[in-house]
């Protein structure tokens, strides 16, 4: 038996299945991803230690060597694949230190070495370590020294003069009496020379690097140098060049009144022709009064152009506005010996011109590193 | 371009007879019963990989097993199937298919070393003997009869298909380390590969066509291509330890042997 039948079921169930087939490929010509891993995740770098010796004698080298400390207590050197700098962040006039980590001692001093191990994982992308060195000859030691007054032990003596022997040690205190001596043998002699002092002789011993504190006795009763006083101050040598300052700025005349209270000595300029800030800085500095005189520091402020950032107790001590609202600051170290009355001596620092939108304003001129004399004269 | 080859054959299966076939009615047989002696598939699937991580000596270590696609599967496939004429053209049939594809997993893995950072080594190899990955499944589906005669009938089908998937697959990789403490040296050797067997499985769609030839009252010479897709997913691919997707399926061609009865 044979018959026909109509075209239509089978031509339109074929099209139906082509349909279907040709959704089928679509599906399958998507591609599958495989899903990866999403732990356990890179173990933490809490630090970067740097190994080496602590001293290093002049003249000779020594290799230091970064090791990277890991949250979970471990310690892994760089490999070749991990970024290491080397660098000095203090002190780099006593130590170099090559790309390799290897520190060359140059002279006698502090150094500071510093290792940034780049570490794509960790917060800033690199993680910095320092290691203190200090450059002497082995076998001795580095003495970290304030000389104070022994009736006022938190008071520092500047300007004393300290002496170590045996070897040819010496140096002179810091305004704040603070002074640094190194390649002491163990068995040393300290003498120290302070003018108002009497002069002072221990015999230490050091095991290591060592820090101390030395007291000196008053020669005699402390002055009182409370009262009214003209302050002076005057360039020694004339200061030129295209920052250069007129030379009417180059001195200047200040009334002043000192009021002491034990060795500290307050200095406050009088006259209205200051510009103060909010805190009142601007018209008023410190010293530290001893037998023979007293030593003035004056503090400038870091960074004009910074000023908003550090706040207004980075203020200078004298900001002196001029006629023309221009302003003159004046900073530095002061140390004087007393005569008569007088308290004079030499000022080693700067005086800065700027403008009148001080104290973020534009440098108009000024002298630095300068020696001045410094005097105040009773009034 | 080769992965979508299977996809393309497919469609040109459905679209060329459909387009092209002029219609005879069927023979006056209800049933039959077929099956697939001689033939290979060529499967869906792409090349995959699959990786995990873990901590070794304080940093991450990573192994992969890259799975290429599956090369053609043996000769002599499992495909029965049986069927019942509906209705004037159209009969509905159930197929049992089994598909198996052997083949080598590349692997390699990336290990730190034990005291220098940022100083992994890689070393890479394959599992040395082939996995086997074994494709089942059902297809059920509605066939058209687009030509009955003698000696010649062609006929197309399509429908669902159930899929089960059941692979050896690498769960760890095998390596020797050598290194030295006291320098970046390090260096990695594959060695080879643990398996686990992961299984899962699947609904997807299979279409496909066959040409009989008549060498009999109740026997037919039978070629049959048969495209068939579908997903399957792992709940825990051996490797990763993750849940992962996996395509079945793909192009099958053979012939068999159909009997008619009824």
């Amino acid at each position: 038996m044979t018959f026909r039948v109509r075209r239509w079921p089978g031509v339109s169930l074929a099209g139906v299945l082509g349909g279907a087939a040709l959704l089928a490929i679509v599906n399958a010509c998507d591609n599958i991803n495989s899903r990866i891993p999403t732990s356990p995740s890179a173990p933490g770098y809490s630090a970067v230690e740097i190994s080496g010796p602590d001293t290093i004698a002049p003249g000779t080298s020594a290799q230091f060597t970064a090791l990277v400390r890991l949250s979970a207590g471990a310690r892994k050197q760089p490999g070749p694949g991990t970024s290491v700098t080397w660098g000095i962040s203090s002190g780099g006039q006593f130590l170099h230190i090559n790309n390799a980590g290897v520190a060359t001692a140059v002279a006698e001093g502090d150094a500071t070495v510093f290792a940034q191990v780049r570490i794509p994982t960790s917060r800033n992308g690199f993680v910095t370590s320092s290691r203190d060195v200090v450059v002497g000859v082995p076998g001795t030691f580095r003495l970290v020294g304030r000389v104070n007054d022994s009736q006022f032990p938190t008071a520092g003596v500047p300007g004393a003069v300290v002496t170590v022997t045996p070897g040819s040690h010496q140096t002179t205190t810091d305004t704040q009496g603070g002074f640094t001596l190194h390649s002491i043998p163990a068995d040393a002699t300290v003498q120290i020379v302070a003018s108002g002092y009497n002069p002072f002789t221990e015999s230490i011993h050091l095991s290591s690097n060592t820090t101390r504190t030395f007291l000196l006795e008053p020669s005699g009763p402390r002055p009182d140098f409370s009262g009214n006083y003209t302050l002076a101050i005057d360039l020694n040598t004339p200061c030129s060049g295209s920052f250069s300052l007129p030379s009417e700025l180059q001195h200047r005349q200040y009334d002043a009144t000192l009021t002491q209270n034990g060795p500290a000595v307050d200095v406050r300029l009088t006259e209205p022709r200051f510009r103060l800030n909010a805190l009142g800085l601007g018209n008023h500095f410190s010293g530290t009064a001893n037998v023979g005189g007293a030593t003035f520091t004056i503090r400038d402020y870091p960074g004009d152009y910074y000023y908003p950032f550090y706040g207004p107790s980075s203020y200078p001590d004298i900001a002196e506005r001029l006629a023309d609202n221009t302003v003159l600051v004046t900073a530095g170290t002061a140390v004087t010996t007393s005569s008569g009355g007088r308290l004079s001596g030499n000022l080693t620092g700067e005086i800065s011109h700027w403008n009148t939108a001080f104290p973020k304003g534009n440098f108009l001129g000024g002298c630095f590193g300068s020696q001045m004399s410094f005097t105040l004269t009773p009034r | 371009m080769r992965s979508v080859l299977p996809g393309w054959l497919c469609a040109a299966l459905v679209l060329i007879p459909s387009a092209g076939l002029a219609q005879t009615p069927p023979s006056g047989h209800r049933i039959f019963v077929g099956i697939g002696f001689l033939g290979t598939s060529k499967s869906m699937a792409r090349s995959r990989e699959f990786t995990s991580t873990s901590v070794v000596f304080h940093e991450i270590a990573t192994k992969h097993a890259d799975y290429p696609a599956p090369s053609l599967a043996n000769w002599f496939p499992i495909d029965v199937s049986g069927g019942v004429r509906l209705w004037r053209v159209l009969e509905a049939n159930v197929t049992y298919s089994r598909l198996v594809y052997e083949d080598l997993i590349n692997l390699d893995a990336t290990i730190p070393h034990p005291t220098f950072l940022n100083a992994s080594a890689t070393g890479d190899g394959t599992t040395g003997a082939t996995l086997t990955r074994t494709e089942s499944a059902i297809h059920v589906a509605l066939a058209a009869v687009l030509h009955a005669g003698d000696p010649l009938e062609v006929r197309l089908f399509a429908g669902p298909s159930f899929f089960r998937y059941s692979a050896d697959m690498a769960s760890d990789v095998l390596y020797d380390q050598t290194f030295d403490t006291a320098s970046p040296v390090n260096s990695i050797t594959v060695t080879g590969a643990t398996s686990q067997r992961a299984s899962g499985s699947a609904m997807g769609f299979h279409i496909g066509g066959d040409f009989g030839h008549t060498i009999g009252k109740r026997f037919d010479l039978v070629g049959t291509i048969r495209c068939s897709w579908g997903t399957v997913t792992l709940d825990r691919e051996p490797l990763s330890g993750l849940s992962q997707q996996i395509r079945v399926g793909g192009v099958q061609g053979f012939v068999g042997l159909r009997i008619h009865g009824g």
